[in-house]
């Protein structure tokens, strides 16, 4: 029996129908780039959808940012409603169980137990957890367990997840996140005769006929959009 | 029948139930664990009964820890998991069912849901200390399973829910039109109440 899947709107202008609607719900997606080339942007982007759609969002930062600090960076976005910040896009910051007070063999439950408890608390539709990598860092050999156990936790929580991060040097994609999502998507900011260009490439989305190939990618004021077609 | 209800909470819809009637609940996949919850709290809290919570489409772990993030007490609630858990949980060893083939091996998701192994389970309780049953969700089943063998079920769900005189309440997930499901579910006179996105965005 074929399944017909709930998708939700990404909020990407030009994306949702390179990929039959949206993204699966539920689902992880990774969503993979170098730094500067819009992950955060196509995060939040994705979270204010779902906000004036009537969906909660989670936003977990691993990098110790307080919520005004990120609110500073992207208000000047068109799509950000900062009354919405705080009431249907929760901003949790998960730095401080990084830090050494947490003894190594701890910080694996810990981070588990405070990722979950948030979700429990919350109940959101969208997550993003931003970026995932820097979890490896902290883990380091429990790491790939960890987000193989998140990505199917996350699942059965109901909700569609974007899981951002950066690649090693040689890599497209960071591989212990890649093999647990249901999509890859790749953000490239790449050199092109006098100065860069974006680009966006749907390497994967399962169960989903999505259109493949580089496509270009805008930055304004309205965040990101899909040029599909130029590449 | 269609409950048509007008409130714009979702407490005032769940009041709308008897807990000894069946009805099928349709909402949004968007809001299962809001219906859950609310359903719950309504049944285990307020009116002080004992349920059955059959679990097909998540492990019931999750259903069990938004109730307990909420202060709802689950010693009147029985878990029946008819999926696998596949995260490695290593606090402890989980006391739900799992559905073993004949040599001892966990079947796989669509196994179950093909070999009906469902129906059988729910077959064999005595449900004597239960007063509703609770299904999350029969749109899963549905995607493994065709129109007859879903009929089938439903019918033994109806029958064990009247022979022992207990409530009956299914979910199903309101994501895509199901003409055959919803002209079954009427034809077998269960309730059906359609609940609004809006309601849980108060």
């Amino acid at each position: 029996m074929e399944e017909d899947f709930l998708r939700i709107n990404t909020g990407i202008p030009g994306l949702d129908g390179m990929i039959e609607g949206g993204f699966p719900f539920p689902s992880t997606i990774l969503l993979a780039g170098e730094s500067g080339c819009g992950k955060t942007t196509f995060c939040l982007q994705f979270l204010s959808e779902g906000a004036r759609r009537g969906e909660r969002g989670l936003f977990f930062t691993t990098l110790s940012e307080p919520a005004n600090w990120m609110l500073r960076f992207t208000s000047r976005f068109k799509f950000v409603d900062r009354e919405a910040i705080g009431r249907d896009i929760i901003y949790f910051d998960l730095g401080p169980y990084f830090k050494t007070r947490y003894p190594p063999e701890d910080r694996y439950e810990t981070l588990k137990r405070v990722i979950e408890e948030k979700i429990v608390e919350l109940m959101p539709q969208r997550i993003v957890i931003d970026p995932i990598t820097a979890v490896g860092g902290i883990l380091r050999e429990q790491y790939r367990e960890f987000v193989f156990d998140l990505s199917q936790s996350l699942k059965n929580w109901q909700a569609t997840t974007l899981l951002t991060g950066e690649a090693a040097f040689d890599q497209r994609y960071p591989m212990e996140v890649a093999y647990t999502s249901d999509g890859i998507i790749l953000l490239y900011n790449l050199e092109h005769q006098d100065g860069r260009r974006r680009y966006i490439e749907i390497l994967k989305m399962r169960g989903t006929d999505h259109v493949t190939g580089r496509h270009m990618v805008d930055i304004s004021r309205d965040g990101l959009s899909v040029q599909v077609g130029f590449k | 029948m269609i409950l048509n209800h007008g409130s714009s909470r979702i407490e005032e819809y769940l009041e709308l139930l008897n807990p000894s009637s069946e009805y099928l609940l349709s909402f949004s996949p968007f809001f299962i664990n809001h219906v859950s919850v609310e359903l719950m709290t309504d049944m285990l809290v307020n009116r002080k009964k004992a349920v059955l919570y059959i679990c097909v489409g998540r492990p019931h772990i999750f259903v069990q820890k938004i109730l307990m993030n909420r202060g709802v007490s689950t010693r009147s609630i029985h878990f029946m998991d008819m999926v696998l858990y596949v995260c490695r949980d290593s606090s402890k060893p989980s006391s739900s069912k799992i559905i073993l083939d004949e040599n001892g091996s966990p079947l796989e998701i669509p196994t179950i849901f093909k070999l009906f192994k469902v129906d059988q389970e729910i077959d064999r309780l005595s449900l004597d200390d239960v007063d509703l049953l609770v299904l999350d969700n029969l749109s899963e089943l549905r995607t493994y399973n065709n129109d007859d063998q879903i009929r089938r079920f439903m019918e033994l769900l109806l029958r064990i829910s009247r022979e022992k005189g207990k409530g009956l309440v299914i979910f199903h997930l309101n994501n895509r039109p199901d003409n055959g499901l919803r002209n079954l579910i009427e034809s077998m006179n269960i309730e059906v109440l359609e609940i609004p996105n809006e309601v849980f965005q108060g």
